[in-house]
């Protein structure tokens, strides 16, 4: 798509993605907060979880989008692939960050420690560190295509790790728990928590899209701008 | 609805602050971004299509 | 082939080999990765007396014992059961019947001296009414 066209989309549905992140973030913790109730075991600290599963459900999904938008940028060279990997990559790493801070908070209360370095946690903090090496890369080039390039190496060979933190609690013994949501037999959450908590997930996936368009439609003008400099230069 | 006078407290407040923290943080970076591209993107876009 | 197709095929090669070598490397540090040791595991490993090891189970039901500032318990997988002395503070989610992870030595006795205790959670969530409902109806299934 052609960047004038592309930019003029994105101006066209940001209102309502907007719209649609508030909306959903207001209800999101108005069940979380107050219309939800609290745990037998855990108490008020259950709260927690309507931030931390969301924010790793949306590291794991991120960085997928990122390594499948860097395959397609290598194998067809598509520039907008690039654009849009470049803009969601920190997107991520945000979510990732988010995840283990608000996982330690609730581990302490709860496990009695801040971190312990089991399977699970240890895969996060991976992933949270092959999201900086991400960044790292496609800023490391003084040409944006051979940062893209190999930036989007590392993010599909990061891939690797992405099926270790989803099932490293059931392949081995971790402090932290199992799923309680994707798993078979269905959700061992009673639903007044699941509700909250599905309606956060849904909240951040909203956030996420609008600031991935904001951010995609910058990068797209930008790179825009930069060769209208270069040709102007030239002349 | 939340239990104020819940031992946890702190934790769950320090969590949906650094929720805060980060979104608010990602969406003023974004538009931060969109805001310094926009003019030049404008002057760029007047010439093409004058 | 064209250019597209070599380099689709290639990608695709690469990141089968990359996954195999993922899986080589997981499966060659199984032993590490594992966070503890049920009571079962444990007795059975020839280091077990040896190094700083962490145990995990179920504080058997009952067999709480404090004395002063310490504790005593009993961690069980079922089968196998170790009797665990700590002194300390406990975690806020300790108790009786539930997952727990103590680090610390085991001695040739049998006996668990651990340094700390960490509780472990299972994935059920519920309010406590709920939770009171399942246990009047005896749908409660301890121990899970």
């Amino acid at each position: 798509m052609e960047p004038a066209r592309f930019v003029a989309l994105c101006g066209r549905v940001l209102p309502f993605a907007v719209a649609l992140a508030v909306a959903m973030l207001a209800a999101g913790l108005l069940f979380s907060l107050a219309l939800s109730p609290a745990d037998y075991q855990q108490g008020e600290s259950v709260r927690i979880m309507y931030v931390h599963v969301p924010a790793a459900w949306m590291a794991l999904f991120v960085y997928a989008l990122v390594a499948v938008l860097g395959g397609v940028g290598l194998a067809f060279g598509h520039a907008l692939a690039f654009h849009a990997a470049r803009a969601a990559a920190p997107l991520g790493a945000a979510f990732a960050l988010l995840c283990l801070v608000s996982g330690s908070l609730w581990g302490k209360p709860m496990w009695g420690a801040w971190w312990v370095w089991d399977a699970r946690l240890t895969s996060m903090l991976l992933l949270f560190f092959l999201y900086l090496g991400q960044i790292a890369l496609s800023g490391a080039f003084d040409r944006q295509a051979r940062g893209d390039r190999a930036a989007a190496v590392l993010a599909l060979v990061g891939c690797v790790n992405l099926p270790v933190v989803k099932f490293s609690v059931d392949w081995w013994h971790t402090l932290h728990q199992p799923a309680s949501v994707f798993k078979f037999g269905g959700p061992s959450i009673d639903p007044s928590m699941l509700l909250p908590l599905l309606l956060m997930a849904g909240a951040f996936k909203a956030v996420f899209f609008a600031l991935w368009l904001i951010r995609t439609r910058t990068a797209v003008a930008a790179s825009r701008v930069a060769a209208a400099r270069l040709a102007g230069g030239a002349r | 609805m939340i239990d104020p006078a819940s031992p946890y407290l702190s934790y769950v407040a320090a969590a949906y602050g650094a929720c805060a923290v980060v979104l608010g943080g990602m969406t003023w970076r974004a538009w931060r971004g969109w805001r310094r591209v926009r003019d030049a993107w404008d002057r760029v876009q007047r010439r093409d299509r004058p | 082939m064209s250019r597209r197709r070599q380099r689709l095929v290639w990608l695709g090669v690469g990141l089968g080999a990359v996954f195999a070598a993922g899986a080589l490397v997981l499966s060659a540090l199984d032993d590490s990765l594992t966070f503890f040791y049920g009571p079962a595991d444990l007795v059975e490993r020839p280091d077990a007396f040896s190094r700083r090891v962490r145990l995990g189970g179920l504080v058997e039901p009952g067999s709480l014992v404090r004395e002063g500032a310490a504790v005593r318990f009993t961690v069980t997988d079922g089968q196998v059961s170790l009797p665990v002395t700590f002194s300390g503070v406990l975690p806020d989610l300790f108790r009786e019947g539930q997952g727990v992870v103590a680090e610390g030595r085991l001695s040739q006795d049998g006996h668990f001296a651990a340094e700390t205790v960490l509780a472990k959670h299972d994935e059920n969530y519920m309010p406590r009414e709920v939770a009171e409902v399942l246990k009047q109806n005896g749908e409660w299934r301890a121990a899970r």
